[in-house]
Parts: structure tokens; C-alpha cells; sequence
């Protein structure tokens, strides 16, 4: 089983990497960390900024763009080669479709993880020739943290692709998905606490159900630990008020392990989907 | 042994399997013996691919099971995989791959020994293009690279869905050469056609389904024999008469005259040929030309499947 797996992971990565998406999405993630930095010497300081503000001011990028790499990559990972053919000779070969959602998810995945690890990695020694003293373990929790909220929307996108059975509809669905957590989560929780009127020390609540969206989830664990974001946005939902964020929810552990539970549960529910589909 | 008295290595038992609650094939049931050419027949849309989708295990059946060397395909479908070939109606590659690469990924799926790639691509004459991504391949090169990831790791069944779809004519001599050889080789090879010619050229079994369901299975001969197709006689006379035709006609054993110019078209029994022949003559045919045809596939299958 464990060999099939990384098979299959492989012709993903090889796949990708022959198709250019590797090199694209890489270059986005070098680009929009070097500009993040270079912003800082249009200020009054004149200087590259550090990798705290760099980071805070990525988010902004980072919440819409991360999770729509993902999606892309995924969306038509099932459905796709269904469409195209190769998934029933795929089938055909001893091979079983546990093995095919693993394994392509593991290919994928380490296209995401890559292109993020190697994208900001760039970006960092152009930022670290630029600012002295820098907090690299700051800039590699974020590294971390981004590609967790990558896998969790290829996760997301690749139940999408065992569920449905247009690559189109798939993509429908991608797309609607990224909006709702990117944009329309944080309005609709600003929203309810505004109609609740309610305070942010009094909406516990709502901070609650706030980590259920990957992206908030993603955006808390930075503001815990690297700092809010410097541009106040309603996309952002609650994760502006990091003074009231109840402790016992929003620390790094919950939130991880609620990406994390997002992941697993996507992937069981694609394999679930998957394995009784006709091809 | 003749093939006749093997086991069955593929069995389909009562298959049943709806789409959108229409029956695409309905309480199919043969088998497949062991090194058996197993010609499969029938119209667009009578339920082949279907067949084969539940053959491998592609789809789930509302009813019945398929069954590969007596076991089910569902059940034990990662191990039985191990020993087939599958060449799709519609043949895919990952497109940005090349031609090696896409086999190379097979063979390792298979634990084959990626050298038999090689072997394999020389073999079906894409050598010059091993290297060449998939997504440039013309369609005759995708189907000859279909053929070698079927038979990649020499599987003792293969399974294949229109193998001649879309191949020049030096293509299809080159897959039925070695549909033969693999199965001199013991190989049982199940294949699925709506061309006759290509399944009366390799087929040492027929099975023809009409609608989903199965309308007839045997070998071409006993076939025709069972359905009382006579073979034919064409006679090439440039000067066909009424007194000719009379004269054929009122022989026993002729069923049908058919006039297509200056040739004669009769049905009728092979020990008949000859008396044919000398009425002819004695009606005063100055025959040209004469030619002997066997009862023909198209023949059977369309008695099979008209209306």
C-alpha cells in the first residue's frame, strides 16, 4: 500500500512540475512576500520591513490567495481524470481508491508545501540581505501555518472532485467555497455581533463558531503568535479583536488541530464519495 | 486441450446495472474460458462498456458480480488487477508526461521492471517518441502506447474495448498480429468491438448483446450454422438473363439471388456450388469470374440485432 501511495504522489508532483503550475505558484509566493517587505522603504523609515510586519501585512494576501491555490490544485484531481479517462485505467491497474485520495493528496500537498516553503523561502534571504536581526523561527512558524490553510482547502477541493461529477461543477463549488470563508465569513460574523450588538468581550459565542472557517483559524494562529493584522478589514472577522479571543479556544494547539481536523475530514469524506462512484 | 474444455477464467453472473433507472445491461450472464479470443458484439449503446466497466471492477452493479478466476472483483479487486490488461475504448495518458514516463508510472503500480518500458515502446514503434510528452502523440501513437501499458507486465488476461478504434490500417495489422501472438502465448483475451471484420479475424468465441442483454454466444460457425445463414457464391456474368435466374433459382438448396451489375449473389448450401455453376451455364452464362464467401459475422449480427 505504502509504495502504491508514493506512486501515485509522485506522478502528481511530476505532473505539476511539467505543467508549470509548480513555478507559477511559487513565483506568486516569492513576489507578494518581497513586496510585502519592500512596501516598508515607502514609508517614512525608508526601510525593509521586518518579518513581523512583513508577515501581518501577507495575511491580507495570504487569506485570499493561499486558499484559492489549493482549491485549483485539487478541484479536479478526481473528477478531471474521470473526465480525461485515465482514472478507469488507473482503476483498471491493481490499485485501490484509498490509495489514489492518500496519494494524491500527499502529491499535491507537497506542491503547496514547496511552492510556499520555497516561495518565502526566496523572499526571506532577499528580505534577511535587506533587514538585520531578523526572527527566522517567526518567519518559519508563518511558513508552516500558510501551508497548513493550503492543505486544508486541497482537502476541501478534493471532496469537491470525489462528490462531483463535473470538473465545471467542481470548480463552481471552489470558487463559492473561497469566497464564503474568505470574504463572507468575516462580514457575516462582523454582522451578527453588530445585530447582537454585542461587545467583543461579550461575544464568546461567536468566537467560538468563528474558528470553525479554515481561514479565521489560520489568521487567529498568526495574530496569536506573530501579530495582528496592521490593516483593519472586514474580511478579517473577529480576528482584529486579539485582546478578547478566549484563551482556551484560540491558542496554537486548538487551532492547529482544527486545520487539522478539517484535513481528515475532508479526505474521508472524498474517499467515502469515491469509493462507491461508477467510473 | 481445446479451448472448449478449459475452465472459465472470467464469469459474469446475472449482471444488472441501471443509469438513471434505465438498464444499460440486464441479467447478463457467460463466461470467459482460459486462453480463449473472446469476441464481444454489439451495437452503440448496447451495454459493452458497461460490461467491461463492471469486469474491472469501474462501476458498482445493481445485481450479479463478475468474477476473475473465481474470485469477486470487488472483493478481491487490488489482487485479481495484478493479472489484467486494459486497453479503454477512450485511451488516456497524463498529458504532460512523456510516453516513457506515463509506462514507467504503470510499471511501478504493477512492480514490473521498468525495462520491459523500453522493450515495449520500441516494440509498437514509438521509440523516436519516448520522450516526447503525451499531450503531442497523434491519436494513432496514443492507441499504440494503450496497447503497450495493456500487456505491460504480460498480464494473463486482457481486456480491451475497440483495440482498431482510430488506427490506420498498418495499426490494426500490427494489433491483431499481436492479439494472436499473446494469445499462442496462453494469454485469455476478452475484446470488444462493434467491427466484425476485426472480431471474426482473432475470435475463436463470439458473444453478441443487443440492448443490454445477451442475444447469443458461440463460435462463428456453429452460429451460422444454428441460424441457418447459407454461405454465398458470386458469379461475375455480363450477360445476366431472366432464364439465368430462373435456372439458379429452381435449384434445392438455393435461398436468395441477389444482382448487383454483372454479378450474381447466391445463397445457398456449399454442396449446391456446383449445380449452380452447370445450370448457369447450360441457361447460357459466360461466367468470368467466380468467388466462394463464408457466412459472415455482419450476417449473424444482424440477425441478432435487427429491429
Amino acid at each position: 500500500m505504502t509504495m502504491t501511495i508514493l506512486y501515485i504522489a509522485k506522478k502528481e508532483i511530476m505532473d505539476n512540475i511539467r505543467n508549470k503550475w509548480f513555478l507559477v505558484i511559487t513565483g506568486i509566493f516569492a513576489s507578494i512576500a518581497i513586496i510585502s517587505s519592500f512596501i516598508g522603504t515607502l514609508g517614512p523609515s525608508g526601510q525593509w520591513m521586518d518579518f513581523r510586519n512583513t508577515i501581518t501585512l501577507l495575511m491580507f494576501f495570504v487569506q485570499f490567495i493561499v486558499p484559492i491555490i489549493g482549491l485549483m490544485l485539487g478541484y479536479a484531481s478526481i473528477t478531471g481524470e474521470t473526465e480525461r479517462g485515465t482514472m478507469s485505467a488507473l482503476l483498471a491497474y491493481p490499485v485501490t481508491r484509498l490509495e489514489i485520495i492518500i496519494g494524491k493528496f500527499i502529491g499535491l500537498g507537497i506542491i503547496i508545501a514547496l511552492s510556499i516553503f520555497i516561495g518565502f523561502g526566496f523572499a526571506g534571504i532577499i528580505i534577511g540581505i535587506n533587514v538585520q536581526n531578523l526572527d527566522y523561527g517567526l518567519y518559519m512558524s508563518y511558513i508552516f501555518f500558510t501551508i497548513l490553510l493550503g492543505l486544508v482547502f486541497l482537502a476541501i477541493s478534493m471532496f469537491f472532485s470525489s462528490v462531483l461529477k463535473k470538473r465545471s461543477t467542481s470548480m463552481g463549488m471552489s470558487i463559492f467555497t473561497w469566497s464564503f470563508f474568505s470574504f463572507l465569513w468575516g462580514m457575516l460574523m462582523f454582522g451578527l455581533m453588530f445585530l447582537g450588538n454585542t461587545q467583543p468581550k461579550d461575544a464568546g459565542a461567536l468566537f467560538t463558531l468563528n474558528v470553525f472557517s479554515p481561514v479565521q483559524a489560520f489568521l487567529s494562529l498568526v495574530a496569536i503568535n506573530i501579530g495582528p493584522s496592521p490593516i483593519p478589514m472586514p474580511s478579517l472577522g473577529l480576528t482584529m479583536f486579539v485582546d478578547y479571543f478566549p484563551e482556551d479556544i484560540y491558542n496554537t494547539g486548538v487551532l492547529t488541530l482544527t486545520m487539522l481536523i478539517w484535513i481528515i475530514s475532508m479526505l474521508s469524506l472524498a474517499y467515502l464519495t469515491f469509493r462507491i462512484r461508477d467510473i | 486441450m481445446n479451448t472448449s474444455d478449459r475452465p472459465p477464467i472470467i464469469n459474469v453472473n446475472n449482471l444488472t446495472k441501471y443509469y438513471d433507472r434505465l438498464p444499460a445491461v440486464s441479467n447478463l450472464s457467460f463466461n470467459v474460458k482460459t486462453g480463449e479470443i473472446f469476441g464481444f458484439l454489439g451495437p452503440n449503446g448496447a451495454g459493452k462498456t458497461t460490461t467491461i466497466k463492471a469486469m474491472l471492477g469501474l462501476i458498482y452493479s445493481n445485481n450479479g458480480n463478475v468474477q476473475i478466476n473465481g474470485q469477486d472483483i470487488h472483493r478481491y479487486g487490488k489482487q485479481i488487477k495484478k493479472y489484467i490488461g486494459y486497453m479503454p475504448e477512450r485511451i488516456a495518458f497524463y498529458e504532460n508526461l512523456t510516453g516513457l514516463q506515463n509506462l514507467y508510472f504503470y510499471a511501478e503500480l504493477k512492480n514490473i521492471n521498468k525495462n520491459e518500458c523500453h522493450h515495449l515502446i520500441n516494440e509498437f514503434g514509438l521509440s523516436e517518441h519516448a520522450h516526447k510528452k503525451v499531450g503531442k502523440y497523434s491519436k494513432g501513437m496514443v492507441q499504440r502506447l494503450g496497447m503497450a501499458r495493456a500487456i505491460l507486465g504480460n498480464p494473463p488476461i486482457l481486456i480491451l474495448d475497440e483495440p482498431s478504434a482510430g488506427l490506420d490500417p498498418r495499426g490494426v495489422k500490427l494489433i491483431r498480429e499481436k492479439i494472436k501472438q499473446l494469445n499462442q502465448n496462453g494469454v485469455t483475451i476478452f475484446i470488444s468491438s462493434h467491427i466484425l471484420s476485426e472480431i471474426q479475424a482473432v475470435c475463436s468465441q463470439v458473444g453478441i448483446i443487443n440492448k443490454g442483454t445477451l442475444v447469443a454466444k458461440d463460435t462463428v460457425t456453429s452460429l451460422s450454422k444454428n441460424l441457418q445463414i447459407k454461405p454465398k457464391i458470386k458469379l461475375e456474368i455480363p450477360n445476366i438473363t431472366d432464364k439465368i435466374k430462373k435456372a439458379i433459382e429452381n435449384i434445392e438448396g438455393v435461398d436468395k439471388i441477389e444482382i448487383t451489375g454483372q454479378t450474381l449473389e447466391i445463397y445457398c448450401l456449399p454442396e449446391t456450388r456446383a449445380n449452380v455453376v452447370i445450370n448457369a451455364n447450360k441457361a447460357g452464362a459466360k461466367i468470368i469470374n467466380l468467388q466462394t464467401e463464408e457466412a459472415s459475422l455482419e450476417d449473424i449480427f444482424m440477425k441478432f440485432t435487427e429491429g
